[in-house]
């Protein structure tokens, strides 16, 4: 009887301790809370692209990019200004290459790990607080938070960079903004 | 620890179901170990054997059995204790197992990437992978640390971000400070032997070799205006920023590629001041690449991506056969 109590108590410490957050592909709510479907009543403000492996911290992506590329002075601002419903400036941030790298498909150790087929199919069913559908990631290069711009290709996983690092000069680049929790 | 009672859990039950079912079934397969987690052969910090096959083991971290995790607020460059403490400046009354190079923006500041403090030899990269697999320091255990992928390891470069464009050179600065910790990017394993010289061709010797001998193969004749290095080390910078060859003092007219970071052990500095060139005791010029393995491929190409660390904008692929790599750890 003992045992078993000890087995109940163990089972109901392990079970409670450090509750995963969320999975790469749910959706992040103004309310700061996730679920792998849209919610009735709730605003869908990101997608979780990365989880930590015991999942109790990630990156959102957010659900929108600006329409017209960027250097990565002008990308680091607009993030640093970018808000949503639920959010402020200053919770998103321009993607550093740790970050970035974990958007689209990336090959690890051998093994591959398309994302950039995984967020699409999660963010074309996404809606965002205008009604409108979110914007998928394209086959283009989106600017990384580093000196010398590097950029990142989510749909075939490359890397490269260029351009000037001011904010009257540069090559310009497509922008998603990023959160974490 | 989570893990442990979890192991527990499941062979608690399994014992149990074994005992209540004892009378009626007489032939029951064993769990499988490895599913139950005993995953590694051996545990050099110590760890449970599986009940159903001793072979297999969990392993368990250097204090105590529990995961490690960090116990205060982070900021990057800060160093890392075993017991997974934090602070700005090595605290000799602790074991200082690595320096934060990224934390997690999630606002809590309680999570990030640790950077070991260890510089193994030039290597081939699949070695890198094993090495860093098996990783382990005192406070961490087997499976916490691998080799850094393209996105880690550039948390250690130059230019990490918009505005850090001196990451390398912070990390190499605060390794100095921590006894026992080695320099990112110094390399010793090559220098060119005077003994070797022809005329003036200079031999570039690998210090896996026993001795200094003459191997036949890349000589490097460095007098002319465009030296070589042995192209089967992974080395992406330009030949001024990476790779040093250094002369003796009587001579100091090479002093110009010089060496800005810590001395290799075996190195003295030779002008006294840590902007001039070092040679190693042995009066033989050591060479110097900052150039990096990941654990990332380009998913186009199947070509590792590379990155010198000590240059904002080096980052590429790569088929060398060696070259420099560091493990990493997210907590």
């Amino acid at each position: 009887m003992k045992i078993i109590f000890t087995i109940i108590i163990l089972f109901s410490f392990w079970s409670g301790h450090g509750a995963t957050a969320a999975e790469v592909g749910d959706i992040y709510f103004s309310d700061k809370t996730f679920a792998s479907t849209m919610q009735s009543g709730k605003q869908a403000i990101g997608v979780v692209y990365w989880v930590s492996p015991n999942k109790d911290f990630g990156y959102i992506m957010s659900l929108d990019e600006p329409t017209t590329t960027m250097n990565v002075f002008n990308a680091n601002v607009y993030c640093l200004e970018y808000y949503t419903e639920g959010t402020l400036a200053g919770d998103w941030k321009l993607p550093q290459r740790i970050e970035l790298i974990r958007m689209g498909k990336y090959k690890v150790n051998g093994t591959v790990t398309d994302n950039y087929t995984a967020m699409n199919n999660i963010l074309s069913k996404v809606t965002k607080a205008d009604g409108n559908k979110a914007t998928t990631l394209g086959n283009k290069s989106y600017v990384a938070n580093s000196t010398w711009p590097y950029c990142f290709n989510p749909y075939s996983g490359v890397i490269s960079g260029g351009g000037g690092n001011t904010q009257a000069s540069g090559t310009k680049y497509s922008v998603r903004c990023i959160t974490a929790f | 620890m989570k893990k442990i009672l979890y192991l527990s859990f499941l062979t608690s039950v399994s014992m149990l179901s074994y005992s209540a079912l004892a009378e009626e079934i007489t032939c029951t397969a064993s769990p499988d170990c490895e599913t139950l987690g005993y995953t590694q052969s051996e545990c050099p910090k110590g760890g449970i054997r599986c009940p159903f096959d001793k072979s297999k083991m969990f392993c368990v971290s250097g204090f105590g059995g529990e995961d490690f995790r960090f116990k205060n607020n982070i900021y990057q460059n800060q160093v890392v204790f075993s017991d997974g403490s934090t602070g700005t400046y090595y605290d000799p009354t602790k074991d200082a197992i690595g320096i934060i190079t990224y934390v997690h923006p999630n606002a809590q500041n309680n999570h990030g990437l640790i950077m070991s403090l260890e510089q193994p030899s030039v290597q081939s990269r699949d070695f890198a992978i094993k090495y860093c697999a098996n990783y382990t320091t005192k406070g961490t255990k087997v499976g916490d640390w691998h080799l850094a992928d393209i996105g880690e390891i550039s948390t250690m470069q130059n230019g990490d971000t918009i505005d850090n464009s001196t990451q390398f050179t912070t990390l190499n600065t605060l390794l100095s400070t921590i006894p026992g910790a080695q320099a990112l990017g110094v390399s010793f394993s090559y220098y060119y032997s005077r003994q070797c010289k022809d005329s003036n061709a200079y031999l570039w010797v690998d210090c896996d070799v026993s001795g200094i001998t003459c191997p036949n193969g890349s000589y490097n004749n460095y007098f002319t205006s465009s030296p070589s290095y042995p192209t089967n080390y992974l080395n992406i910078g330009g030949y001024a920023n990476n790779w040093y060859p250094l002369i003796d003092s009587s001579s100091g007219s090479w002093y110009k590629y010089r060496a800005d970071y810590n001395p290799a052990p075996g190195c003295v500095n030779v002008y006294g001041a840590t902007s001039y060139a070092y040679l190693l005791t042995s009066g033989y010029p050591f060479y110097y690449s900052s150039s990096y393995w990941s654990a990332s491929d380009n998913p186009s190409g199947n070509q590792p991506y590379v990155a010198d660390l000590h240059q904002i904008n080096q980052i590429t692929t790569s088929n060398a056969q060696k070259g420099h790599f560091r493990c990493v750890a997210i907590f």
